[in-house]
């Protein structure tokens, strides 16, 4: 009797374990792929690879500043020697979305859950570039398929960033917590300012003009699919990549951006049919920019934490939510 | 000259970039927009980094223009005075479209002298957190309409009064014609404690 009350208990045990695991933990595995699926790098290679580089480029300088930032006296030589290599992977891009697990093993355990985000988020980008490409229609049938797409993002909802905008201060106003000025007192660091935003772009600020730089490109191409005919997107495309190249060409002066590029004004013929889907993609944005800080920051201690807390921030419509946003 | 030779490299690629059709911005808008690159200037160390955390007044002025391409708003970012009482300022020039034309660091002023020292956000922080009020919610409030269509002149000090709820600076935004003068007043984290209208 005793030996099936055991059996009994050791089920429910399981089935919370169960309960609690789809609670937690979310594969960013899209399946079945949506039928447009890579198409655009079909179509252009180039701007395909370059998106490609992007996410090794992101990983290798998180990568880098995680392991070395306390150790860089000079961080003008730092930046000038990484970027001579970041430069070298977009010249040579990779064909296929790199592991960042290989690429970065310390910067994927130490931002799991955003990383988990901004790789969802990244297919949802990938994919609607794929449906502007080898759909014709810019009316219902285009809304319809991008619809698809978002409601199976959305389905995996432990991993989906909000679609409702959110203000600058989520990006630039991001302060530490109770706990973390806790550590910061028990090691012993002076009162003071305590907003750790800007941290990257203030000390880094070639490395955050080339990140603005990619996010503009990604944004760009989106306005660029919204051209009516094949030739017009063609032209486009071509114009944005060889616009990139100069932006990268002598940074920081050649990437002239004072704030993070915004879909709204970057892409506003596409912001304008797919409001939600701008405010998703900035916000994806915004928390790349948060983590950069993270990383750079003496006052965020326990980065994971940190990191954590900034990625749920992303997923909660509530957080920083803004009152002036094209998708409400 | 340097600053002048930057400026035109930096209008170069801003027209090399692919045409957005962008509305015309209103003073309030473009006065945040200088703000914005004034940091850029100061984190590229093309200025002094006080126009960053010792900034005492933006002063806008709205000139006659007739393309896209050409000077619309012409900012001074003005410091807190110095010991003889001679105040550091750069000039920042804007399309009506909000991009940024050029800079010029002005002759002469001092090393500002008594700055207050902000303990979280700095002086261009607050001064932006302030604008941002006006930016966010005019459309909710017409009497923030003035300040957001005609402002002319923005100060930043320190808050004086009682207060309980941690207020520590205070952005008076002044706007052309007779309208009131705007007086927001900030914490230290660059939050709104409270807002007055004060006739002229």
């Amino acid at each position: 009797m005793s030996n099936v009350f055991l059996r009994i208990g050791l089920g429910c045990l399981l089935l919370l374990a169960c309960g609690y695991s789809s609670n937690t933990y979310a594969e960013t595995v899209w399946y079945p792929l949506p039928p447009e699926a890579y198409q655009f790098g079909k179509k252009y290679p180039e701007a395909q690879n370059l998106l490609f580089a992007f996410d090794y480029g992101h990983a290798l300088v998180y990568e880098e500043l995680l392991l070395n930032v306390a150790k860089i006296d000079n961080p003008e030589k730092f930046e000038k020697d990484l970027l001579s290599q970041i430069i070298a992977i977009l010249k040579n891009p990779p064909a296929t979305k790199v592991d960042e697990s290989d690429i970065a093993p310390n910067y994927v355990f130490t931002f799991p859950l955003a990383l988990n985000l901004l790789d969802w988020s990244h297919l949802l980008h990938q994919f609607v570039f794929d449906i502007l490409v080898t759909t014709p229609d810019r009316g219902d049938v285009l809304k319809a398929k991008v619809g698809a797409v978002v409601s199976k993002y959305k389905e995996n909802s432990h991993v989906v960033i909000t679609d409702v905008c959110k203000t600058m201060q989520y990006m630039d106003g991001q302060r530490v917590s109770k706990d973390g000025q806790k550590a910061l007192k028990e090691l012993e660091v002076e009162e003071g300012a305590r907003s750790y935003s800007k941290a990257f772009r203030r000390k880094f600020p070639s490395f955050n003009l080339l990140i603005w730089s990619y996010h503009w490109f990604q944004i760009r191409l989106y306005e660029d699919l919204m051209k009516s005919t094949e030739k017009e997107q063609s032209e486009a495309v071509a114009l944005t990549v060889k616009t990139f190249w100069e932006m990268i060409s002598n940074l920081p002066e050649s990437a002239d951006f004072d704030m993070m590029p915004e879909t709204a004004k970057v892409a506003p013929g596409f912001a304008k049919m797919f409001p939600k889907l701008a405010a998703s993609f900035d916000t994806n944005h915004s928390m790349h920019d948060i983590i950069s800080d993270i990383l750079v920051s003496k006052l965020v201690i326990n980065k994971r934490n940190v990191g954590m807390g900034i990625a749920r921030m992303a997923r909660d419509p509530e957080a920083f939510r803004s009152k002036e946003c094209l998708s409400q | 000259m340097k600053a002048l030779i930057i400026g035109f490299l930096l209008l170069g690629l801003g027209l090399d970039q692919p045409a957005i059709a962008a509305e015309p911005v209103s003073n309030g808008k473009a006065t945040e927009l200088s703000l914005h690159r004034m940091e850029r200037l100061v984190t590229l160390k093309k200025i002094d980094e006080a126009f960053q955390t010792k900034l005492k007044a933006v002063k806008l002025e709205v000139l006659p223009h007739q393309g896209v391409d050409q000077p619309a708003f012409k900012f001074t970012m003005v410091q807190v005075a110095g010991e003889d009482g001679s105040q550091r300022a750069v000039e920042i020039t804007l399309t009506e479209e909000g991009r940024s034309l050029g800079f010029q660091p002005l002759p002469g002023g001092s090393e500002p002298k008594d700055a207050p020292d902000w303990s979280d956000k700095d002086s261009a922080e607050l001064s932006e957190s302030a604008l941002h009020y006006v930016l966010d919610n005019v459309s909710v409030n017409s009497k923030l309409a003035p300040y957001f269509n005609n402002l002319s002149q923005l100060n930043l000090s320190p808050a004086s009064g009682p207060s309980a709820s941690g207020r520590v600076a205070c952005v008076t935004i002044v706007a052309r014609g007779d309208d009131p003068v705007l007086k927001i007043f900030l914490r230290a984290d660059g939050t709104i404690e409270s807002v007055e209208f004060v006739p002229k």
